[in-house]
């Protein structure tokens, strides 16, 4: 190898890596030239859109805005409009064909573009984008995609019924992780019967607690005899996610058995029942939690001292010496 | 008529705030992040302020304990524009002297009945 | 011996050594080019983030365990309310701001109590991990979540440990008071935590160097790039650390060091290896060794992770002189570290750590510096000598040259194309023409640098303490 070619390789290498660099360069001016007029664009299209929502003529509209900068637009002022406006703002991009792009790229080979599609539709959240996350869903051979469309399908309040979920994310093959702890939340207001019936099923205590931990989302008091049962299960994790469900749930009828648990053998279980006792208000649970600041275990003590400031603000007028110095 | 400061790095909201505001005949200043929005505070003298919490360079809480200290705009009605919506953030806005509170996505209809009501209560 | 043997033999050593210091500076740039190559894979698949922290509060506000920052501060009290205001804005659904006074000789402590209100409260420390005494602790009427620790004078690691020990969240955050925190990079750094199922134990993030920047109250308000070169070069170096060496390693599962600018760990196993040391200058790169080495002696399943996303902004050192301190100090800490974890090295019982990542520790740390070195010197001996061809050394000297400004661009290409964080294309160019002129001049006078921490390292064995503290802001 003579130092000659050594020389012209690297000047072919440089110079390819200057040209690269030039090409980067021209870009990015030409992205900066090109910005402030999107700018203008960008908000003459919110205007336009605001008109065409709250009914005025809209006379403005350009034909040189490009769909992917209406999309834009759309997708943000989606983000914060509420009510009968948004409908109307949904049916105007669906007319106007701006989620056509969208779908398209919803198949594409990279997953991360799925992903990114994923993300616009749920954000429409119209039926077309439903269907499309539904089936994204179901045949998605990638399973972080399949996940990414299960939140998507949550967040418009169309996650299929929790049995089909577990089976499709495979969620009962693996270790939890707080998305499904979220995924199972948030389908819980439609699904409580369907949980409830999976509980009766043979799974493992992790998956039960899950399931337990979900139904305090429910939003439904039928629940609570369940809660009350778990909460004098055997295995810990359980009466802890019973707690937990209770303490969001806020149905203060549940005093009895959660005071019961104050006194629980296992440290993490007394902590939920603390925590629940304040989220709940449960005003009766002073003396007891009194008794907690003396727990052996240090964090015990720590929420049950949390757990008093919290229920004597609520009764200002309660006679209480105070416990902090 | 009168003179409304936005306060918000987001170029669309403001936008649809400025399209609402303008189309009920007020005046519209913005101001794209929180030491800007201090600097208009001072210099516009507007009549009510909306301010969105989360906003580069000062956060919105931040921005709005400072107009109050400051005698100019501690009775200027405030409106804040928030992405959460969670109780304790509500409870700390109104503390800290917020008139209003709103939280992202809003429907644009209350939002200005709440601010024509603000403005005619200021008047 | 005649003395034409004499020659022949000498001729032959700086050959030798010649191409030893040649394949030294091979390796170095291969793995480098591989670096580049796998974080342009990552980077190529990976999941978009969310776009801003609206999006990832909306996403994960209900989810994301709660965080305790960690700011240890010394002699700070000019900037330090700014600081905190900033850390209090952080979005985050729930954190808490613990600011640890390292003994600061100004009126650090003063500053904190008027500006927020504080007043004395006792909290129980959770674990005693200092070596230093506790002087009170304060909370503030203002803010719930803001809390002072006034303790005496230690270094960094020991202020850090300090709070940990009275953090009571499951995620702790440490960072060094001046680092400015990006408004959502909490937000990203707790990220991964969400996807997880228990293994997941750290998190690094990338760092920026803030200098030329625009910044008020402790906050960013516009990003820019230094006029100066010092502070332009090492815009380029950060670069190629963070969005070419750390993701790559992270990929490989062989991450190192999370920077002390900014990590996000698990709080209790903190608090199970001790947290950070107090004997060595560089405490960040020897706590991510340990918990490796904990978690594979204990055998336990764990991960390592690193977001490429900025998280934080630091300011860099302005001139050469802050330079020289800080890359030894680097240099110094690492050899530290190899030493001190040297039954690491090639052990497979280590497994990748083992047998690829203090390897690689070893060939950057501890034989790279001298060999690129002794080839600057041999190289032109060998050329007087008349043993090498002087065209052949000029085209190494040039492939050398364009190497490194290869991997620099490489690296740029991924910040442009991937994070976009540059405002302008004059920025763009700023840091395009460090990359190349950082080859001559900057790029040796590191290597200096890195030979005097190398000096230091084996005249301070034993007595480290007498290395004068310095301002966090210099530390990595």
């Amino acid at each position: 190898m003579g130092a000659q070619f050594v020389f012209f390789v690297s000047a072919m290498v440089a110079l390819a890596m200057l040209v690269a660099f030039a090409i980067l360069l021209l870009r990015r001016w030409y992205q900066e030239r090109r910005k402030r007029a999107e700018k203008d664009n960008l908000t003459a299209i919110t205007r336009s859109y605001m008109r065409r929502v709250s009914g005025q003529a809209d006379n403005e509209a350009s034909a040189k805005w490009s769909d992917e900068l209406k999309l834009e637009a759309v997708s943000h002022i989606h983000l914060l409009l509420r009510g009968g406006e948004r409908q109307r703002l949904m049916q105007m991009a669906e007319l106007d064909g701006l989620l056509r792009a969208t779908l398209r790229k919803s198949e594409s080979w990279r997953s991360a573009r799925r992903i990114d599609a994923i993300r616009l539709l749920q954000q429409f959240g119209s039926e077309a984008c439903i269907a499309r996350l539904r089936e994204i869903f179901a045949r998605d051979r990638n399973k972080a995609v399949r996940l990414e469309a299960a939140f998507a399908l949550a967040a418009v309040h169309a996650l299929p019924p929790p049995r089909e979920t577990i089976r499709i994310l495979g969620m009962f093959e693996r270790k939890i992780n707080r998305l499904d702890k979220a995924l199972f939340r948030a389908s819980a207001p439609h699904y409580s019967e369907e949980l409830a019936l999976l509980l009766e099923d043979d799974i493992s205590h992790d998956h039960r607690a899950l399931i337990i931990d979900a139904l305090g989302w429910s939003e439904d008091p039928d629940v609570l005899p369940l809660l009350r049962k778990a909460s004098r299960m055997n295995h810990a994790e359980l009466r802890s996610a019973a707690l937990r469900a209770a303490g969001q749930l806020g149905v203060p009828t549940v005093e009895p058995w959660v005071l019961e648990r104050l006194r629980d053998p296992v440290e993490f279980v007394r902590i939920q029942a603390v925590n629940c006792c304040a989220a709940l208000g449960l005003h009766g649970a002073i003396p007891h939690l009194r008794l907690l600041l003396e727990d052996e275990a240090f964090w015990v003590r720590l929420r049950a001292e949390h757990a008093l400031e919290v229920l004597e603000e609520q009764w200002p007028d309660h006679e209480q010496p105070r416990l902090r110095a | 008529m009168a003179k409304i400061l936005i306060a918000d790095d987001d170029a669309i909201l403001t936008e649809m705030l400025r399209f609402r505001l303008e189309g009920a005949r007020h005046q519209v200043v913005t101001a794209a992040d929180g030491m800007e929005a201090l600097e208009k505070a001072g210099s516009e003298n507007p009549d009510l302020i909306i301010l969105d919490s989360m906003m580069p360079v000062v956060a919105g809480p931040e921005v709005l304990a400072r107009l109050r200290d400051a005698p100019q705009t501690a009775r200027t009605p405030i409106v804040m524009l928030t992405a959460r919506d969670g109780e304790k953030d509500v409870v700390a806005a109104l503390k800290s002297g917020a008139n209003e509170y709103m939280t992202k996505p809003f429907i644009p209809k209350e939002l200005m009945v709440r601010i024509q009501k603000l403005l005619v209560r200021a008047a | 011996m005649t003395w034409a043997d004499l020659q022949l033999a000498a001729a032959n050593a700086v050959l030798f050594l010649a191409f030893g210091c040649f394949l030294v500076v091979a390796a170095r740039n291969g793995i480098s080019l591989l670096q580049l190559i796998v974080a342009g894979w990552v980077f190529a698949t990976r999941t978009k983030p969310g776009r801003n922290a609206v999006e990832l509060w909306n996403r994960y506000g209900d989810l994301a365990f709660p965080v305790s920052v960690i700011a240890p501060a010394f002699n700070e009290e000019l900037s330090i309310v700014d600081s905190v205001k900033a850390l209090l804005a952080l979005e985050y659904p729930h954190h808490e701001v613990i600011v640890v006074n390292d003994g600061s000789k100004d009126d650090t402590l003063g500053a904190l109590i008027r500006g927020f209100e504080m007043e004395p409260y006792e909290r129980e420390q959770i674990a005693e991990l200092q070596t230093t005494k506790i002087l009170g602790t304060y909370r503030s009427r203002r803010f719930p979540n803001l809390f002072v620790v006034d303790k005496e004078n230690g270094r960094k690691a020991d202020a850090a440990n300090a709070g940990i020990g009275f953090a009571r969240t499951p995620l702790v955050c440490v960072i060094d008071a001046d680092s400015i925190i990006e408004r959502d990079g909490l937000l990203r750094a707790a990220e991964p935590f969400m996807h997880d199922d228990g293994r997941l134990i750290a998190v690094g993030g990338t760092i920026r160097i803030a200098n030329g920047c625009e910044i008020e109250g402790g906050a960013l308000r516009k990003i820019g790039v230094d006029k100066k070169l010092v502070p332009r070069f090492q815009v380029v170096e950060y670069l190629r650390a963070f969005l070419s060496s750390r993701v790559a390693n992270a990929h490989t599962d062989t991450l190192l060091l999370i920077s002390g600018a900014f990590g996000m760990f698990r709080r209790d196993v903190l608090i199970e290896i001790g947290g950070y040391r107090h004997d060595t200058v560089g405490e960040d790169l020897e706590l991510v060794v340990r918990m490796h080495r904990y978690m594979l002696e204990q055998k336990r399943d764990y991960a390592i992770k690193f977001v490429p996303d900025i998280v934080c902004w630091t300011e860099a050192p302005v001139n050469l002189a802050g330079i020289k301190g800080q890359r030894s100090r680097w240099q110094q800490g690492a050899l530290e570290t190899l030493q001190r974890h040297r039954r690491m090295i090639f052990n497979p019982r280590y497994g990748r750590i083992g047998m690829i990542g203090m390897p690689q520790l070893i060939l950057e740390d501890i034989i790279g510096p001298p060999a690129e070195v002794i080839g600057y010197l041999v190289v032109p001996a060998a050329v007087l000598l008349g043993i090498l061809d002087p065209m052949m050394a000029l085209a190494f000297l040039g492939v050398t040259v364009l190497f490194g400004t290869g991997l620099s661009f490489g690296s740029l290409v991924l910040e442009e194309i991937q994070l976009r964080r540059l405002q302008s294309a004059r920025d763009l160019y700023r840091i395009g023409e460090a990359a190349l002129l950082e080859n001559f001049g900057f790029r040796q006078m590191n290597l200096i640098y890195r030979l005097r921490g190398i000096r230091s390292f084996w005249r301070n064995d034993t007595k480290w303490e007498a290395v004068p503290r310095i301002g966090f802001d210099q530390a990595s």
